[in-house]
This record gives C-alpha cells, sequence and structure tokens, in this order.
C-alpha cells in the first residue's frame, strides 16, 4: 500500500469517525497517528511527530490571539453590551420604516466587531432583540431569521476567529484578513437593511405594520396590560398604540432562558437621546480602538486583542457584569479555548501526516488538472464548504478543508485574501442551512420552545440568499475584499 | 466509592482550569504591559516567549475541563437521532477514543519532559530565559487527567449517570 493510499484512507477513516460523532480533534489525531505510523513504518517517528505537534503547535505568541479574542468576546457577551447598541441603533432608526430589524442588523455588525463567533451572537441577539420585535408585531420567522442572519456578521467583521485561523494556516497576514473583512461585512449588513425595508413594504404584515389581523403577542401584551391597569383602579381608556403597549410593558419581566438570564425592558420612549448613545458609547470606542490600533499599524493583531480583552474587562462592569458573570466569563473562555486550542493541534497533526504522504501534492495536482477556470472551482469549492457547513461547525472547516484546498489557490496564482473571505462567507451560508446548520440549533437551545428549528430556518433563508448575492458580487468583484486591505503597507 | 472518587477528579480538574483560566488574564495583561512598555521607553524583554509558552500551558490546563463539560466539538447531528442504547454505545466509543489519544500522549510527553527537565533547557536569549519544561509537565500532567476523565466517563456512561 502506498503512502497516499494510507493517506486517502486515513480521510475516508476521519470521515467516518466525525459522523459518528468522536470528538474533532480525537478523530483526528487517531488518524494521524496511526497513518504516520503505517506510512513510515515505525512508531516511533509517530510518537516524536505527535508529540512536537502538542508542544509546538500551538507554542507561538501569535497564537496567544486565540485566547484573548475570545476572553473579550466573554466580557462583552456577559455584559449588556448587545442590548446598549440595540438600544442605541434604535435609537437613531426610530421611526424608519423597519427600524427594529435593521437596528438588530446593525447591532449586530457592531458588536461582531468585539466577538469573533457566529453562534454567541445568535444566542445573544436571541434574547436581546427577539422578544422585542415579537412585541412590535414582527412575524416569528422574520424575527428569527434576522436574528439568524445578522449573526453572520460575528464572523466576517473583524476581529474574527475563522480569520485568525486562517492566517495562521496559510501564513496569510492576519492584520490584513481583518482588514479585508470590513467593506464585505459592512456591504453584507447594507444588502440585509435594504432587503428589511424593501420587504416592509412587499409584506407589512409580516413587521407589524397595518395588518389586518392583530398580531397574537400583540393581543397577549395588551391584554396584560389592560388587565394591570385595571387591577390599578384607572379606568384609562387604552389606546391601540404601540407606543403604549411597550410603556406599560416596561414592568413585564421577560424572561429568557439559556446563555443569558435578563430583565429586557424597552427603554425607548423614556430614554433621551444622550443616555442612549451614552449607553453605546463605550463598546464603540473599544471597537475603534481595536480594530483602529491594527488598521493604524499600532499594534498587531495579537497586541490588538490583549488590549481589547483588559478594555472589555475595564468596560463590562459598567454595562452590567457583577462578579458571576466575571467568573463565567473565564469559564466560558476556558471551555472554548481548551476546545480550539486542541482542535489547532489536532489539526497541525494531521495536516503533516497528509503532507509526508504526499497526498496533499496529488489533491494539489489533480485539482489544477481539472482545468475547469478559477470561477467554476471557486463555485466547486464553495459548493463543498457549505456542505460541509450543514454538519460541522465552522474552525473545524476551516482546519480540515484548507491543508487540501489552498495549495491549489497558491498554485492558481488566486488572491489568498480574497479565497478567504469567500471561504468564510461560503462556510457561515452552511451554518444557516439545513439540515444541521449550527446557528439555528444554538438559537434554540437560547430560545427553547419559543422558536422551532423549522421556523429559524424558513426564516433564514432570505438572508442566506443575500449572502449568495454577496458571494456572487466577490466573484465578479473581488476588489470589495481586495481593496481595503490592499491601502495598507 | 465511585462518587468520591468522581468528586476528587472533578477538583482537580477544576483547578486545572481555573489556573489555565486565570493564565489567559494574566497573558492578557502580559501583552498590554508590553505594549505600554513599548511605546513609553521600557521595552520588557521576554514576553514574547513568555506569552508562547503561556498559551501551551493554558491550552493543556483546559482541556480535562472541556472533557468533563463534554464540550468537545463534535458532529452529534447522525448520532443524536439514535436510540438509547446506540447512542450510548457511540458515546463509549467517544470517550474510548480520547483515552486512547491521550495515553499515547501521557506515554510520549514524559521522556520529553524529563530531558527538558535535564538539560535545563529554555527559550529566549539574554536576560529573560523562559524554561520549556513547565509547559512540557503540562502536557504530561493534562493527558494523564484526561485518561482518567475519560475512563471515568465511560463508566458514567455505561451505568447511564447524566452529566
Amino acid at each position: 500500500m502506498s503512502s497516499v493510499d494510507i493517506a486517502q484512507l486515513a480521510v475516508v477513516g476521519l470521515f467516518i469517525m466525525v459522523m459518528a460523532g468522536i470528538p474533532i480533534s480525537y478523530s483526528l489525531i487517531l488518524t494521524s497517528f496511526v497513518g504516520m505510523f503505517l506510512i513510515r513504518d515505525n512508531i516511533e517517528i509517530a510518537f516524536n511527530l505527535f508529540n512536537a505537534s502538542a508542544y509546538s503547535g500551538v507554542r507561538d505568541y501569535v497564537f496567544a490571539v486565540i485566547p484573548l479574542f475570545i476572553l473579550m468576546g466573554a466580557f462583552m457577551t456577559n455584559s449588556r453590551a448587545a442590548e446598549a447598541l440595540f438600544t442605541a441603533i434604535n435609537y437613531l432608526l426610530k421611526g424608519v420604516r423597519s427600524g427594529l430589524g435593521m437596528a438588530t442588523v446593525g447591532a449586530n455588525a457592531i458588536f461582531a466587531a468585539v466577538t469573533g463567533v457566529s453562534v454567541a451572537s445568535a444566542a445573544v441577539f436571541s434574547n436581546v432583540a427577539h422578544p422585542q420585535m415579537r412585541r412590535f408585531g414582527y412575524s416569528k420567522r422574520l424575527s428569527l431569521g434576522v436574528v439568524a442572519g445578522s449573526s453572520i456578521l460575528g464572523m466576517l467583521i473583524p476581529p474574527s476567529l475563522l480569520m485568525i485561523l486562517y492566517g495562521i494556516l496559510t501564513q496569510v497576514s492576519i492584520g490584513k484578513m481583518f482588514i479585508a473583512g470590513i467593506v464585505p461585512g459592512i456591504l453584507l449588513a447594507i444588502m440585509f437593511a435594504i432587503y428589511l425595508y424593501v420587504a416592509s413594504f412587499i409584506r407589512p404584515d409580516m413587521f407589524g405594520i397595518e395588518s389586518k389581523k392583530p398580531n397574537r403577542f400583540v393581543v397577549r401584551a395588551q391584554a396584560k396590560a389592560q388587565a394591570k391597569a385595571a387591577k390599578a383602579g384607572s379606568a384609562a381608556d387604552f389606546e391601540d398604540d404601540f407606543d403604549d403597549v411597550a410603556e406599560v410593558d416596561q414592568t413585564i419581566k421577560l424572561r429568557t432562558p439559556g446563555l443569558m438570564t435578563q430583565t429586557i425592558a424597552i427603554p425607548i420612549n423614556q430614554m433621551t437621546f444622550g443616555k442612549a448613545m451614552l449607553g453605546a458609547l463605550p463598546i464603540v470606542s473599544l471597537v475603534g480602538l481595536v480594530i483602529g490600533g491594527i488598521w493604524g499599524g499600532l499594534f498587531s493583531p495579537t497586541e490588538a486583542s490583549a488590549v481589547g480583552a483588559v478594555g472589555a474587562l475595564l468596560i463590562a462592569p459598567l454595562m452590567g457584569m457583577d462578579w458571576k458573570k466575571f467568573f463565567k466569563s473565564f469559564q466560558q473562555t476556558a471551555l472554548s479555548v481548551g476546545g480550539i486550542l486542541l482542535l489547532l493541534i489536532a489539526a497541525g497533526f494531521f495536516s503533516r501526516m497528509l503532507a509526508t504522504s504526499g497526498f496533499i501534492n496529488q489533491v494539489s495536482k489533480f485539482i489544477q488538472g481539472l482545468e475547469i477556470g478559477v470561477i467554476l472551482l471557486m463555485l466547486l469549492f464553495i459548493l463543498i464548504l457549505v456542505i460541509m457547513g450543514t454538519i460541522l461547525d465552522s474552525s473545524s472547516i476551516i482546519l480540515l478543508a484548507i491543508p487540501l484546498m489552498f495549495p491549489s489557490i497558491l498554485a492558481l496564482g488566486i488572491d489568498p485574501i480574497w479565497f478567504g473571505i469567500v471561504f468564510i462567507i461560503a462556510v457561515e451560508i452552511g451554518l444557516l442551512t439545513p439540515p444541521f446548520g449550527m446557528v439555528p440549533f444554538a438559537m434554540n437551545a437560547t430560545l427553547g420552545k419559543r422558536a422551532s428549528v423549522e421556523d429559524i430556518f424558513a426564516g433564514s433563508f432570505p438572508f442566506v440568499l443575500i449572502m449568495f448575492a454577496l458571494l456572487a458580487l466577490l466573484l465578479v468583484f473581488p476588489e470589495i475584499a481586495t481593496w481595503l486591505p490592499g491601502l495598507l503597507r | 466509592m465511585f462518587r468520591a472518587l468522581d468528586k476528587t477528579v472533578a477538583g482537580i480538574t477544576n483547578v486545572f482550569a481555573v489556573i489555565g483560566a486565570t493564565l489567559i488574564g494574566v497573558l492578557a495583561l502580559l501583552v498590554v504591559s508590553d505594549v505600554v512598555g513599548r511605546n513609553f521607553g521600557f521595552p520588557i524583554t521576554g514576553i514574547v516567549e513568555l506569552a508562547a509558552q503561556t498559551v501551551v500551558i493554558s491550552a493543556f490546563l483546559t482541556i480535562p475541563f472541556v472533557m468533563r463539560k463534554g464540550s468537545h466539538i463534535r458532529a452529534t447531528v447522525l448520532v443524536s437521532r439514535l436510540p438509547e442504547l446506540w447512542r450510548r454505545g457511540f458515546e463509549v466509543l467517544a470517550f474510548a477514543i480520547g483515552v486512547v489519544v491521550f495515553a499515547l500522549l501521557a506515554y510520549s510527553s514524559w521522556g520529553n519532559f524529563l530531558t527538558d527537565y535535564e538539560a535545563a533547557s529554555y527559550e529566549g536569549e539574554g536576560a529573560l530565559r523562559i524554561p520549556t519544561w513547565p509547559a512540557r509537565l503540562t502536557i504530561f500532567l493534562a493527558s494523564m487527567l484526561m485518561v482518567i476523565e475519560g475512563l471515568l466517563s465511560i463508566v458514567k456512561t455505561i451505568i447511564g449517570e447524566k452529566k
């Protein structure tokens, strides 16, 4: 059996193990170890390579960027950062058609700049934005779809865990990847907002506008409010006015199970403009410091992540982080860091095994031998990534697919930064696509019975189409991704 | 008896995770002090090497905690649809593979630790030399703990105890 055959078997074995629910890091390590042993017919070499991967796999200053950005995200997720952003943008968009949906998109875009994980954004905004949209008469599917779709911005707007992993695996500068994500990220947010605006004219009933049949949620809120008013002895005439509903609703506590249990009241009516803006100011400053610092060459990504983590620690207590949530942030960080760094170590071992076997060369030659042109090749890759995205989480996909795909990209002279952005969007589409996209499942875990996975998938569908449109734009105009990093130097 | 053992191991795993998480906080402060130092004319040497070693140590210290919480990244989409007995079978298989993998690592990392410890290997140059044995030792200890956690999880899955 040739070493390429062994590597092929290892890839098949890996696939079977992953499907059988074996943790991906264990599967990678076991197949790499056995593969290496068979290729070299020497168990000592397998042991040595395993050890080298374990010790030096993450032993570099650059890798510090992963735990530090995760820590920063955890502090922000465990404070009321998302709520403050949502409130501020809501204030700015007051009176705008579909403003509440746009505010969700906008708040997500900024929140994305303090967290690098889509699933975290999805969980937080399920609690912060979804109940508000429902209260103002947005249909269930629309509201869920807005939250799911805009959570994707977390991975596209820097800092993004996927960009860090991509940079580490491909030697592309992480700083440049970060900068490259800004324009596509903002463009996607604008496309989402335009969609919401247009859709609010086509289906006003879904947005709680001019609906003939009153929304159940609103009716219930009104009933509660009326009951309360009656109890208080006031026979005040209750008008069919959303603002009134909202005002009375302030006293109705919404308990949301899952990641964050907090009381959300609508402060929009009473909050002054200054207060709303001031609430969001610390987060916006932190974003400016982190992104601006990388952009201006003041910080390396690692330094920016440390500054971001310490900055987040300083502002989070201002936004409702108590000791309990402080410790919870560290616990969540420990859980993500251990998992992701082990995955990185395991993937390093696996790609060394594949490289030793000559399999990567073979794949690269095969892909170049196809001679199908860049666009068709990219479409093929996108298809593979979307399919992978429906089963696996994004970091696993990047660690599995990049070693196999990237050599061909280099050989064909495709811009690695542009490919990175296309890659990330394709993976994120998979996260929203049935049967097993991860974001709807995470939201379902947060919202419980209030949102079925099917509803979330259905609601996300328009946003998936918009993401495909962005991919098409990127294929036709690569400058969307390459222009801004090209200015750096 | 088994419960007491499980509780003790849980305690050790938690201590590991707390140290690991604390180190991540320390890492943030270290790098920030490096940035501040560089900009105000008192650069601190060795932060880069120290940070690199800290990443390895905090990674391995938190891995057993990830296993105990069942948070290792995996695709459960197919397995979760199986009948109870099958699902438990696959759970046991997953833990068993974890045990094998980390037993291999524990076995082979002990030698590396001894070599580095006796030779007093270090990283970096000049004033601040960072010894490499703490990271090597952490890999060994964490792997041992993973083996124990894995074996306990197998027993717990078989007797049907919930996490």
